[in-house]
């Protein structure tokens, strides 16, 4: 079963890559929206790492089906991007419904770093937070299979 | 939490194997068959004949509805 647990841990790698990207983004986009001072190298490394990302999502969409052999890790893996639209539409609402408000501190360019940022976190963490939920249900059966 | 019972757990004990054993013979990961034990995951049809010719029982027998 190592091939299984190599997707696992690419799985896994994956969403802390997500997570991390996603979380720099959505913090860097309200710092610097909210006339933060933001690291010149730090917003580059930002960028850097976004257009990884970037690249690294639309490449597992193209193969999202066969990307995982395993049932469990694939149907994780495409829940996730349920997780990831909700994550986008978060602040897209926020945007709409306090528009006004808003407008004074959030360039179209830091909205969409929020979006992006909002979308890859709640896809990481999504199934960062299952893997955790999950192995601790393991554990427990372990114990029990007395394995 | 999910809709479909399962007795996997209790053909397991049965047979006295582990949730590995049963992983590695029907060539799945362990965590999926935890994962359908427990509720939180239904698995495909694919999946669900595997397991039934494993414990050669319908697959009514091992899988149904709340």
């Amino acid at each position: 079963m190592s091939f299984i647990s190599k997707q696992e841990r690419n799985l896994l790698i994956t969403a802390k890559t997500f997570l991390a990207v996603g979380l720099f983004n959505a913090v860097d986009a309200i710092y610097t929206s909210f006339d933060l001072p933001v690291n010149a190298f730090m917003g580059l490394l930002g960028a850097a790492l976004l257009l990884l990302a970037i690249y690294w999502t639309f490449k597992n969409l193209q193969n999202v089906t066969d990307k995982y052999s395993d049932e469990y890790l694939k149907h994780i893996y495409q829940q996730s991007y349920s997780y990831a639209a909700i994550g986008a539409a978060i602040p897209l609402f926020t945007f709409i419904l306090f528009d006004d408000w808003l407008a004074h501190y959030f360039t179209i360019k830091y909205s969409a770093k929020l979006c992006i940022g909002t979308m890859l976190s709640m896809q990481g963490g999504y199934i960062l937070w299952r893997n955790f939920i999950d192995n601790r249900s393991l554990n427990k059966d372990e114990l029990q299979d007395g394995a | 939490m999910s809709e479909v019972n399962n007795r996997i757990a209790v053909l397991r004990a049965e047979l006295k194997i582990s949730q590995q054993e049963l992983a590695d013979a029907i060539d799945v990961s362990r965590k999926t068959i935890s994962t359908i034990e427990t509720g939180r995951f239904t698995p495909s049809v694919t999946i669900a004949l595997k397991l039934a010719g494993y414990f050669n029982v319908a697959v009514e027998e091992i899988f149904s509805l709340n």
